[in-house]
């Protein structure tokens, strides 16, 4: 392995397998949430606003949104470790762009995030949801949950870089598990009580990834709503990255 | 080439709600040789050091290292230095034998290369008996060590050392001297370093430079240094307070003309 880029990356894996905390809290925190939510509201599943495919088809987007929160603090806390020990000093004297070891712990989170996600498609499958949109629309599924858990990974790590508080790791995740709750998570826009609930949603970028999710893995919904998630995820992926790239200098001036 | 291995010129930066820590910094530093820089703390010594490193950015000035100046290239400049500053820079979940094969493989060496490279330092840095630890889990000297021996790896032509030597009992010192002064004389790589122990750069700097309110107030070898400020025969560190103080007077005497 003479490329340090791969050298860098396959240090990030390695750092994201001896720590599997985040990735593990997120998957249990959205095992819970579909067991739970899944027991207390899922026998609303049979009105006609869901689909007739079940509640659990309409409530998986939302385990798989879940897993974001707690799993894209990874690159954030492995940095934070770097920066607190001087290490990241050490690595930023090497002669390779500084960016590379913060993309690299993006990158290993982004693989963690995919690999979660098709896990939590996996139990959604086992408690009942058709799969019917395929391989296809699990990978789908799992390639916008990986770039749009990359922007937040990204951020995270931005936000630590520029403030020096290694706390800050989770809380662009903390404020996304708030968005959970403004966006057609548990029923469809038409049944929000409130209008301006509705309203909210539809500013709500997790609206829009949701309502694509549920498409690609069931076929629920408008197939329009996919290509705006995919502009959402990669704009999110994109611009945390590019953040968390211009970020560096900060830690070091 | 100049024959001098570090040029700066006019190096000048102010922190943020802090004070100015360089004012325009003039040095020339020649290749191969052991190079002290003193000051009292918050001369600018550390400053000027990760400027040079790569580590920080001077608000104004220009510097070079082996002719490869330090703006636009430092990707470059960074293959030619080796850093250990003052805190030590070691990932602590790592073993000690996997960090500095990592450190080597970073430099572009070849994993036969570095594991080579590795070997050859853990021997000469003592680290044998804890190659296979954790860093995190060594003692404080041997963490050092470690410190030292990863700036090394790539076989750097400079080596800044931001006070070396704190924290170090007696013996790792001497042995840290002996390698620096081996590696200086066998392998030509410059030492530049930063030091509060005046009989250190004494012994092991050859030339040196003191660094007062972010401005470089002398420059010249150290015998001559000795020499100058504490007359024929006299040691460095009377000659550094007596120029230190004579700094001092001379600063009364030019406020107390500006007040009057």
């Amino acid at each position: 392995m003479r490329n340090p880029g791969l050298l860098i990356i396959g240090r990030a894996l390695k750092r994201l397998v001896s720590n599997p905390a985040p990735l593990l809290s997120g998957l249990g925190m959205s095992a819970f949430f579909l067991f739970v939510y899944d027991a207390a509201i899922g026998g609303i599943g049979f009105l006609p606003e869901f689909g007739g495919a079940g509640y659990m088809a309409f409530l998986l987007p939302m385990g798989v949104v879940s897993l974001l929160f707690a799993s894209s603090a990874g690159s954030a806390q492995a940095l934070s470790r770097d920066i607190v020990s001087g290490y990241f000093q050490r690595l930023a004297l090497a002669p390779v762009p500084r960016s590379a070891f913060v993309i690299a712990a993006i990158l290993a989170d982004a693989a963690g995030i995919f690999a979660s996600s098709i896990a939590v498609l996996g139990l959604g499958a086992l408690l009942g949801a058709p799969l019917t949109g395929g391989l296809r629309g699990v990978l789908g599924t799992a390639a916008l949950a990986t770039l749009f858990g990359g922007g937040v990974s990204a951020a995270s790590a931005a936000a630590v870089m520029r403030t020096g508080k290694v706390e800050l790791a989770g809380t662009i995740g903390s404020a996304v598990f708030m968005l959970l709750f403004l966006a057609p998570t548990f029923v469809p826009r038409e049944l929000m009580g409130a209008r301006w609930l509705q309203v909210v949603s539809a500013w709500n970028p997790l609206s829009y990834l949701m309502e694509a999710m549920r498409v690609l893995v069931s076929g629920l919904g408008d197939p329009g709503a996919v290509p705006i998630a995919f502009a959402i995820a990669g704009a999110a992926g994109l611009g945390g990255t590019a953040l968390a790239a211009m970020s560096v200098r900060k830690v070091l001036n | 080439m100049s024959g001098n291995i570090i040029e700066a010129r006019g190096l000048a930066r102010t922190y943020r709600k802090g004070p100015r820590a360089l004012a325009g910094v003039d040095l020339d530093v020649p290749e191969a040789c052991r190079f002290a820089l003193l000051g009292a703390n918050g001369a600018g010594k550390s400053t000027l050091v990760r400027i040079l490193c790569t580590l920080s950015r001077a608000d104004s000035g220009s510097a070079s290292i082996a002719g490869r100046p330090l703006s636009g290239g430092s990707q470059a400049v960074r293959a030619l230095i080796g850093v250990a500053l003052q805190d030590t820079q070691i990932d602590p979940s790592e073993r000690v034998r996997r960090q500095l094969e990592f450190q080597g493989r970073l430099y572009g060496l070849d994993a036969a290369r570095s594991a080579e490279r590795v070997e050859e330092l853990v021997g000469r840095f003592g680290l044998g008996p804890v190659a296979d630890r954790k860093a995190g889990e060594l003692s404080g000297g041997n963490k050092r060590r470690l410190h030292v021996a990863l700036a090394l790896v790539h076989r750097p032509r400079v080596l800044f050392l931001d006070e070396p030597t704190v924290g170090m009992d007696p013996e790792s010192r001497a042995a840290f001297w002996t390698e620096m002064r081996r590696l200086n004389a066998e392998e030509g790589v410059c030492v530049f370093f930063t030091t509060q122990y005046l009989e250190e750069a004494e012994k092991h700097g050859d030339e040196l430079a003191v660094l007062d309110a972010g401005l470089v107030a002398y420059r010249g070898t150290v015998s001559g240094f000795a020499e100058a400020h504490s007359g024929p025969g006299g040691d460095l560190e009377a000659g550094y307070l007596n120029f230190v103080e004579s700094r001092r007077a001379a600063a009364e005497t030019a406020k107390e003309t500006v007040d009057a």
